[in-house]
């Protein structure tokens, strides 16, 4: 049995997803996308990675092995780099760099979730030379990015002017100052100190002014096609795409590790406008095991051709144009590229379930409308009592969820995301089923959490969920189909 | 040496079969591919094999679904219910109290099952799907989808918004069986076709300790 152990250094429940990781490595060159396509490098050895894009592919993932993130990151992380690497993962790339620092600074190896309350207690305790190392590459960044309005100079003269500020009023370090905010540091160090200012205690994970240079793919395979005569036909379009991805395939490795999150389809039309459509994925696809059919991809073509024709006749309708709108050529190219390590798409990874997960992820893909799973969730409050979760993560709770599921028997298999108001029924109508309150203990006035769930029934007994709230309103929340 | 047992002293074949039979009343009930665990509810679904169409009729609001829900509850392999009911989401927590394996059993929003999901039905990624009153369901789709299911030996559960009648047949379902929970806390059943027609009842208590 696994000892329930309070872990200081991880993420817990209520934590958010991190958004970004940096990570620290001599081999990141070998391999840049390996959490997610999105990728900065930062400097020769830091790369920083938005992994907020594949959230919901991790967190499938975690779920798949029954591990925590941490366990799951540093199996990947361990795979591409050797355990001669630093994570930081937080919500802002900025915190990932000064907590990065330090951890270079106290040489230490691993993962490191800013979240956590332990990091978050240390990351608060950090000395300004930690906040302003990462400042000189910061200079260099906004340099290549050519940002309007800055210079280099003008950056370094406020430096030193803050260092001087602090060191006057001898602050041990940025939280110490944390109550002046990123409007009092702009109108005195102006605007590029007060970003990096509210950057450092910011929990969005947007980006105002942060200098993202997206890192390019080396090599992004693509292929283009002119075509002999103007097409408009499903039937012959998709003979054609086939062996344009059978072209795609072999401009790069035969490797099983790599996957694609999303492919550009750019389309001439007969009337020599361009069109980008985006052929993307929910899970991330490998082109090579598909080959030679390539239904997922042509699948996803399918869908965006049938959008695009219907967009096009409606536009057209008007106009002295073909009804469907022939193409005259296209070009097809892969957007967004990652490697995942064998273990996570192995045919035997979910054994104990007897669903195959990676089925389940291939039919996703060639599916338009996303596939619902769900769990339950330790709340009597019925909304809160089970949650939506990514197909194939394990749905079995780790605790005995039997009172959680028994007290949702007389409540209907479909229920209302919108409630709305209904007259007050006679008391020959209803039937009382249950009384229910939220976590009033959180709530300013607890007595409005109270709700009294009834079953009503109209004149032709069909039945239907209603519920009386504290001020005597009621409201239809679902049906007994 | 092992003896035989006396009830296979008949000699003849038919005679020791009938004999294995009464040795082990519930071995045919064992092997029923669809159970529910409620006998007056098995027995009208004996019969049903891979690639067998089962069409429901239950109009809304008369609970009706907990009938079919019965046979997604024991061990039951991935399964898929398609729903598009306006407005409504699924509530998950009321699907577990009744037993089903919400690991095994997903659920898709789509008014037009064929035309917006049709890779599921070429494929046998589930082996049980439940189409809850489509809206657009021609009889070319009905015959697509029954063709389907007997290909990959899959078992389809059509569930219609209104009661079935033998005025307006179904050729490709083998069992037709209207549902719905009546006044008298019981779960009504009218079998309109199938090995054995006709009205039944369930106490609901049955239904809902099941």
């Amino acid at each position: 049995m696994r000892a329930s152990v309070i872990q200081l250094d991880q993420l817990s429940v209520q934590d958010d997803f991190p958004a970004y990781v940096a990570i620290h490595s001599d081999r990141l060159s070998d391999n840049p996308c390996v959490l997610s396509p999105a990728v900065m490098q930062w400097s020769e050895q830091i790369l920083i990675c938005r992994v907020k894009d594949c959230e919901q592919f991790w967190m499938a993932q975690q779920q798949k092995f029954c591990c925590d993130l941490e366990q799951l990151f540093e199996r990947v992380l361990i795979h591409h780099f050797g355990s001669r690497y630093i994570a930081v993962f937080a919500n802002h790339p900025w915190q990932c760099l000064v907590y990065l620092t330090y951890q270079l600074h106290q040489q230490s190896q691993g993962i490191y979730f800013l979240q956590s309350p332990l990091n978050r207690n240390i990351f608060k305790s950090l000395g300004w030379e930690f906040w302003f190392a990462p400042q000189d590459d910061l200079i260099v960044h906004f340099e290549s990015a050519a940002v309007k309005r800055f210079k280099a100079e003008s950056f370094r003269a406020r430096q030193a002017q803050f260092k001087r500020f602090i060191g006057r009023i001898g602050l041990a370090g940025p939280f110490a100052l944390k109550q002046a905010d990123h409007h009092a540091i702009t109108r005195r160090f102006e605007g590029w100190l007060g970003k990096v200012w509210r950057w450092t205690f910011d929990s969005d994970s947007d980006l105002p002014g942060f200098p993202w240079i997206a890192l390019d793919q080396p090599v992004k395979p693509a292929v283009r096609r002119d075509l002999e005569y103007p097409l408009n036909q499903w039937c012959y379009i998709e003979g054609l795409l086939r062996e344009d991805l059978e072209r795609l395939c072999e401009q790069f490795d035969r490797d099983d590790s790599e996957h694609i999150n999303s492919m550009l389809w750019q389309i001439t039309l007969f009337n020599y406008q361009v069109i980008d459509v985006e052929l993307s994925f929910r899970h991330p696809y490998s082109l090579h095991r598909e080959a030679p059919d390539f239904k997922t991809a042509l699948y996803q073509a399918w869908y965006v051709y049938d959008d695009l024709m219907r967009k096009l006749q409606l536009r057209d309708r008007d106009l002295d144009l073909p009804e469907s709108m022939p193409f005259v050529r296209w070009k097809i190219e892969v957007c967004e590229r990652i490697h995942l390590p064998p273990m996570l798409w192995d045919l035997f990874g979910n054994d104990e379930t007897e669903v195959n997960t990676r089925n389940l992820c291939d039919l996703q893909n060639k599916l338009s409308i996303p596939i619902e799973s769900y769990r339950i969730q330790a709340n009597f409050y019925p909304e809160q009592s089970f949650a939506a979760i990514p197909i194939g993560s394990v749905a079995e709770c780790s605790y005995d969820d039997y009172q959680w599921s028994a007290c949702s028997t007389y409540r209907p298999l479909f229920y209302y995301q919108q409630h709305s108001e209904i007259e007050a029924p006679t008391s020959r109508q209803r039937l009382f089923l249950e009384r229910c309150t939220s976590q009033w203990w959180l709530q300013e006035s607890p007595e409005q959490q109270i709700k009294d769930y009834f079953l009503l029934k109209d004149r032709q007994g069909r039945a239907s969920w209603v519920y009386r709230d504290y001020d005597g309103k009621w409201f239809k929340q679902g049906e007994y189909w | 040496m092992a003896s035989i047992p006396a009830q296979f002293a008949d000699p003849s074949l038919s005679g020791q079969l009938v004999s294995a039979r009464l040795l082990n009343p519930l071995a045919s009930r064992e092997d029923q591919l669809l159970r529910s665990g409620i006998e007056s509810l098995d027995r009208h679904f004996a019969a049903i094999k891979p690639g067998d169409l089962i069409e429901w009729g239950i109009p809304p609001g008369l609970n009706g679904r907990l009938i079919p829900l019965q046979f997604l509850k024991h061990g039951i392999p991935a399964s898929i219910w398609i729903y598009h009911h306006h407005g409504l989401g699924v509530f998950a927590s009321s699907w577990i109290s009744h037993g089903i394996d919400l690991q095994r059993l997903f659920f898709i929003r789509s008014a037009k099952p064929v035309k917006e999901l049709r890779p599921l039905f070429l494929e046998d990624t589930f082996k049980r799907i439940i189409i809850d009153s489509p809206k657009n369901f021609s009889s070319g789709d009905l015959a697509f989808v029954s063709q389907q299911a007997r290909k990959y030996q899959q078992i389809v559960f059509l569930i219609r918004h209104y009661f079935l009648s033998q005025k307006q047949g179904n050729p490709h379902a083998s069992l037709r069986i209207n549902t719905w929970q009546n006044d008298n806390d019981e779960f009504s059943l009218q079998v309109i076709k199938g090995p054995t027609t006709g009205k039944s009842h369930i106490p609901s208590g049955e239904v809902y300790a099941g």
